[in-house]
């Protein structure tokens, strides 16, 4: 079974929230509370003269080991057979424990107003029709589909790939086994699978 | 380049959550109090009243936890799926035990209301057993619901093992001068609670010093977190002076003179109250934590 990982190249992000706009309309995120499974962080860094802008693009690291995981006391945060982390909406408690344990800002809290306006917007086709805690699912069901998550198809830039972790011929494995790519908060011991190059 | 690190508040724990810690710390201890209370055959009001009053704080804390925090709380059914693990799964075990066991080691402290004399005669051969295990249960909850602040390895300012230990002192210090301006104890007994008040104040302040020296020597996010805290006129005014130094000064000077002062019970009763809340408050509101950036 293949191990699907990400490599976001911050190079060549040009921080046109182009993944975080596809993301919500394939996930029905709440937009309209500001939001997101993928967020793309505008930072500026230095000071006049040395200064420098960046935009860093976030999602759920669907981490090896992850700190939301163990903390959730319904296990409605869970690990797939692929090892994707998932939430399951019916068992969700809404404690936001695993929001305070996730290193990496991933999650946020669906609430009875956004399942409001979700039905409103989206009818009989809302995703979303119970208050939980929400977060990047990889695009599940596009990967199921032989397709790419929607926030990888449609950066201009191709500032993100996907690929299989463990084939050593994918561009993603290639990326992390030189160095070039490399996880956030290594010193947290999550083993996130997705990487930046930087 | 300089290339400093985004701090930001998080945004998963609101007041509420400290709400629920410091009442849920203080019902727990109140109960544990009660039992030993009652393990060394004081009088029944004492045990009586100081395991409903436990009751009372703890249901508090069970409601601001319903109401305020939880976003499905009928799914905390669910809940004993990750006791190995969770925190919030053992907070609620703690509190089911605290309030099962506490009621049937309360009762047969009320043999004396006709609607509850079978009852309680029925319960009291089991009394011990009750409050033993609901004396656990409240002494074990400070500890874990402070370990729900602290297990976080991403906010570096509740990261610790200090939180869930000074949440534990300062429940039972704040219980004791609860008691003791209750009950208004005289000679021998109040010297007693005025040296518990006075022991547990001491190591509160020595557990203060750790926190301060972990956030002073810690990463980033747990100085900046402090920082913020020493910023805030009503933490500095309500925890370290009311809630700590007026009370150790206090309990010190009437514990080595051996004099009683009316209000002094009260006063420490009030003031670790709030001292106390301030404690959780203030630490919940200042948990920040850094986007993982990487520049």
């Amino acid at each position: 079974m293949a191990r699907y990982g990400m490599v976001i190249d911050l190079r060549s992000c040009v921080g046109c929230q182009a993944c975080s706009a596809a993301c919500s309309i394939e996930n029905q995120t709440p937009y309209w509370s500001d939001k997101w499974r993928t967020k793309v962080k505008d930072i500026q860094v230095g000071h006049y003269p040395n200064t420098a802008r960046h935009f860093v693009p976030t999602i759920c690291m669907h981490c090896k080991e992850p700190a939301c995981m163990a903390v959730c006391p319904t296990k409605a945060t869970f690990k797939n057979d692929e090892g994707f982390v998932l939430v399951n909406y019916d068992t969700c408690l809404g404690c936001k424990a695993c929001m305070a344990a996730c290193p990496y800002g991933a999650r946020y809290v669906y609430s009875k107003e956004d399942v409001r306006k979700a039905q409103e917007i989206y009818g009989d086709s809302a995703q979303h029709n119970k208050v939980h805690i929400d977060k990047c699912t990889f695009c599940q069901d596009r990967i199921a589909r032989g397709m790419e998550p929607a926030c990888v198809t449609t950066c201009p830039t191709a500032s993100r790939i996907v690929g299989d972790l463990d084939d050593p011929n994918s561009e993603v494995a290639k990326d992390v086994a030189t160095g070039l790519a490399k996880p956030l908060r290594p010193d947290l011991d999550t083993e996130p699978r997705v990487y930046y190059i930087y | 380049m300089a290339k400093p690190m985004q701090l930001e508040r998080q945004e998963a724990f609101e007041w509420p959550v400290a709400v629920y810690i410091f009442f849920g710390g203080f019902g727990g201890a109140l109960i544990t109090l009660s039992y030993i209370f009652n393990f060394f055959k004081a009088t029944g009001s004492m045990v009586g009243l100081a395991a409903l009053s436990g009751l009372v704080f703890f249901a508090i804390a069970g409601l601001f936890l319903v109401f305020f925090d939880l976003e499905r709380p009928i799914n905390a059914i669910y809940s004993l799926n990750n006791v190995s693990k969770s925190g919030i799964s053992w907070d609620i075990v703690l509190i089911v035990l605290n309030y099962v066991f506490g009621i049937l080691f309360v009762i047969p402290e009320f043999a004396n209301i006709s609607a509850l004399s079978g009852l309680a005669s029925a319960l009291a051969p089991y009394q011990v057993i009750f409050g033993a295990i609901a004396a656990i249960a409240g002494f074990m909850f400070p500890i874990i619901s402070g370990g729900l602040l602290s297990a976080p390895a991403s906010i570096p300012l509740w990261h610790t093992p200090a939180l869930p230990l000074l949440y534990l002192v300062t429940s039972f210090s704040l219980a004791i001068a609860f008691i003791g301006a209750v009950f208004g104890p005289e000679g021998a007994v109040y010297t007693a609670f005025m040296g518990a008040i006075l022991a547990l104040t001491a190591i509160t302040f020595g557990i203060s010093l750790a926190y301060l020296e972990h956030t002073h020597n810690g990463p980033i996010e747990a100085k900046e977190g402090m920082h913020r805290m020493l910023k805030t006129a009503r933490f500095v005014i309500l925890y370290p002076i009311v809630g700590v130094l007026f009370p150790l000064v206090l309990s010190a000077y009437l514990f080595f003179s051996g004099a009683s002062i009316t209000w002094a019970m009260p006063a420490l009763a009030i003031a670790l109250f709030f001292g106390g809340f301030a404690a959780r408050n203030c630490v919940v509101n200042n948990g920040i934590e850094t986007y993982p950036w990487p520049y």
